[in-house]
């Protein structure tokens, strides 16, 4: 099938110590679907689908799409959560070190938990409601033998205070405190290995948005801080604009736009990504929102459509798209298109 | 100021004698173990007939529970314990409408069951849990129309049918006998609405009708309903914590923070000028989508939500509030006010009198 191995991003001009912490290269994660009492396989749900691009040390790219796009898959199978079906996850060093997430090697799966990290979305259920907020941030260092004792107790101390925390509560359990503190405990236990990477699979979805602010803040201070570089999951297109230094779209496994943020809010190429764009409810009322939701909804991953698997539900189908998938390609400097007619079609983008 | 506003060709006010629904000094409690929970406290709004009233605030501000007594649904140990809400049925011959005070009915008694699900309807947030997973769409909806209606039941399977051409599903014909788990997201949230609208409401409440959904067909589904609302006539109270949407649907907005209303007014003055200081940091904490936007940083609301078993004394936004008056704030409860034509707000800073006098008790 179609192979592409581009680079994604373009080799910065300034950077020396630019380096890529992440390389995905025609991830795939296809899921059988089983039936009878053989558990006879009779097809796959393509759930990440030849998916591809890079992340620079100290980058935010955000990820977007529906529910069941593949978004949190693609996170998990970074993480080696989910086993990929195919493709390679190569974790770059700052000392020039490539590690394949695929390898077998025990150690160097070892090592991998250490670097990449993951922030979830609910802070109500991914707390053990069992153990103190010093038995949760103190877990990965104990388990990885890395402190202990005083030392491991001034650790956890100190990541509380860093994400904004009084040590003093370190004794309490999660329950008595809020949302937002919690995905603080929740920051705090993904940062107290000092990783390069972290995964952050909607981390704000759940929170008020009077505390959604304060967490999004804080994620962007602790990257400038301790250097982070965040794979950012979300649903909610506002936020990705505002966290993110690039952008990847998918719909259906497939990621369908990628570029830098400003350029995907101003000048998206692809028709999904319109749409998106165009669904989100603008809060101010003398902005009617573009009303033209689109029809349909999100094709069956088990069955999808041919060609361009966007073509349903798009305003700009013509004959090629129902028989021809096109490819992502690269339509201007860092942006990449899965579209057909990505050149030709104009669209708005978010209001100025 | 508001006045000149034009919402869409419909006439509404905060007060005016054209009410469907006024709802006075509401209270609702739940006693527990740990303390009272005041989830609705001394709520008093006004809603006229055709209008569209957006109810926004934070989880815990009692917004649900406001639709909850209103349906008069609040389960144990919830109860309202004052306060009254008039429905102002119309009478169909057009004449003067019927003035009934919903908190008088027995929850269960027939009056009440008569008006919930037929003129005042409910959309749930989660299309799959409200639904019964072992019954069909058409018998869900068919139960309904029999319920309240004088028809037969292939009257009524006619008419659901209709219902759910209506919201848009493609063959209901066939989609009628369908489960609820064999349909979208989407589609369950539009058999709801359909369920909802098969009696032909007054109004509709809306909780969070489309924070399960994603934004594509939250879009879908908003539209329905703003145009199902227009062509209908029934007034509408939407329930949410998405600006986007209050300000895309709403005509009408309350703001509400632990229990209480902290501003009420038309949706334009509400983005324009908001007074509350916690609307204002609201309005300010959200990410928009707009040009140039990344580059930004948030403003965000500091603290949290107090518990509602320790409430602040004062002003319950105090603790958090950028414009904190010592000594005041912390001291007196603010009373919602008139700061404007249709513009209510409950903030010290604009009431002048308790400043000259903070010691004196806010009320009776």
């Amino acid at each position: 099938m179609n192979r592409n191995w581009i680079l994604l991003v373009p080799r910065m001009d300034n950077g020396t110590q630019d380096y890529n912490v992440l390389e995905v290269t025609d991830l795939q994660v296809h899921f059988p679907i089983t039936t009878g009492l053989w558990r006879r396989t009779v097809g796959y749900v393509k759930a990440v689908d030849y998916v591809s691009f890079n992340l620079k040390a100290g980058e935010t790219l955000g990820l977007v799409g529906e529910s069941g796009c593949g978004k949190t898959t693609t996170g998990r199978a970074i993480m080696r959560a989910v086993a990929p079906t195919g493709g390679h996850v190569i974790y770059g060093n700052a000392d020039g070190t490539r590690r394949d997430t695929m390898s077998p090697d025990s150690e160097d799966q070892r090592l991998l938990r250490q670097q990449i990290q993951l922030i979830f979305q609910d802070p109500f259920a991914s707390l053990n409601p069992r153990m103190t907020l010093f038995d949760i941030v103190a877990d990965p260092l104990r388990v990885n033998g890395i402190a202990k004792g005083r030392d491991l107790e001034d650790r956890v101390s100190e990541m509380l205070e860093v994400v904004g925390l009084s040590p003093a509560y370190m004794r309490r359990y999660p329950h008595a405190f809020s949302g937002g503190q919690r995905q603080r405990v929740g920051i705090a236990r993904a940062l107290v290995m000092n990783p390069s990477l972290v995964i952050a699979d909607e981390p704000v979805s759940a929170l008020d948005v009077s505390v959604q602010a304060q967490i999004l803040n804080l994620m962007q201070d602790l990257q400038e801080q301790l250097g982070l570089t965040y794979l950012f999951i979300s649903h909610d297109l506002s936020v990705v604009q505002y966290i993110s230094h690039r952008v990847a779209v998918m719909y259906v496994g497939k990621i369908v736009e990628l570029a830098p943020t400003e350029l995907l809010f101003t000048e998206p190429k692809h028709p999904y990504t319109q749409a998106l764009l165009s669904s989100v409810p603008v809060p101010d009322p003398t902005v009617r929102s573009l009303r033209e939701p689109l029809e349909g909804e999100v094709a069956d991953p088990a069955n999808p459509p041919s060609g361009c698997y966007f073509h349903p539900r798009c305003p700009y189908a013509k004959d090629i798209c129902k028989t021809t998938e096109p490819e992502l390609r690269q339509v201007a400097q860092g942006h990449f298109s899965r579209c057909h007619f990505a050149e030709e079609i104009e669209l708005p983008g978010v209001p100025a | 100021m508001a006045n000149s506003v034009n919402t869409g060709g419909k006439v509404s006010s905060v007060q005016d004698g054209n009410s469907l629904l006024a709802v006075n000094d509401l209270r609702v409690q739940f006693v527990l173990d740990e303390g009272t929970v005041r989830a609705v406290d001394g709520v008093t709004f006004n809603m006229s007939a055709g209008s569209v009233l957006g109810v926004v605030g934070e989880s815990g501000c009692g917004k649900s529970v406001l639709a909850r007594s209103i349906m008069r649904i609040v389960r144990p140990p919830g109860r309202i314990v004052g306060g009254n809400i008039i429905y102002n049925r119309p009478s169909p011959g057009g004449g003067s409408p019927d003035a009934i005070d919903l908190n008088q009915l027995p929850s269960s008694g027939p009056e009440m069951r008569d008006i919930r699900g037929s003129e005042i309807t409910l959309v749930f947030q989660e299309p799959m849990v409200s639904f019964s997973p072992v019954h069909t769409i058409a018998q869900q909806l068919i139960e309904g129309i029999l319920l309240h209606q004088d028809v037969t039941k292939d009257e009524a399977r006619i008419r659901a049918i209709e219902m759910l051409g209506r919201v848009g599903i493609p063959n209901p014909e066939l989609r009628i006998d369908e489960y609820p788990f064999n349909l979208s997201g989407g589609m369950r949230q539009r058999c709801m609405i359909a369920m909802a609208l098969s009696g032909n409401p007054n109004l509709l409440i809306a909780d969070e009708p489309t924070t399960a959904l994603d934004v594509t067909t939250q879009a879908q589904i908003l539209e329905l309903m703003s145009e199902l609302q227009e062509e209908l006539g029934m007034a509408m109270m939407l329930i949410t914590h998405n600006l986007g949407v209050v300000a895309q649907t709403a005509e009408e907005v309350i703001v509400m923070y632990l229990g209480k209303i902290v501003e009420y007014t038309d949706v334009k003055t509400l983005f324009s000028e908001p007074k509350h200081p916690y609307t204002q940091e609201l309005l300010k904490s959200i990410p928009r989508l707009q040009r140039g936007a990344h580059v930004d940083r948030l403003t965000a609301i500091a603290g949290s939500v107090p518990s509602p078993y320790v409430r602040p004394k004062g002003c319950q936004f105090h603790t958090r509030c950028p414009k904190f008056m010592p000594g005041v704030c912390d001291e007196l409860e603010p009373q919602l006010t008139k700061v404007g034509d249709k513009h209510m707000v409950s903030c010290l800073l604009y009431s002048d009198e308790p400043k000259l006098d903070p010691v004196s008790p806010p009320h009776g």
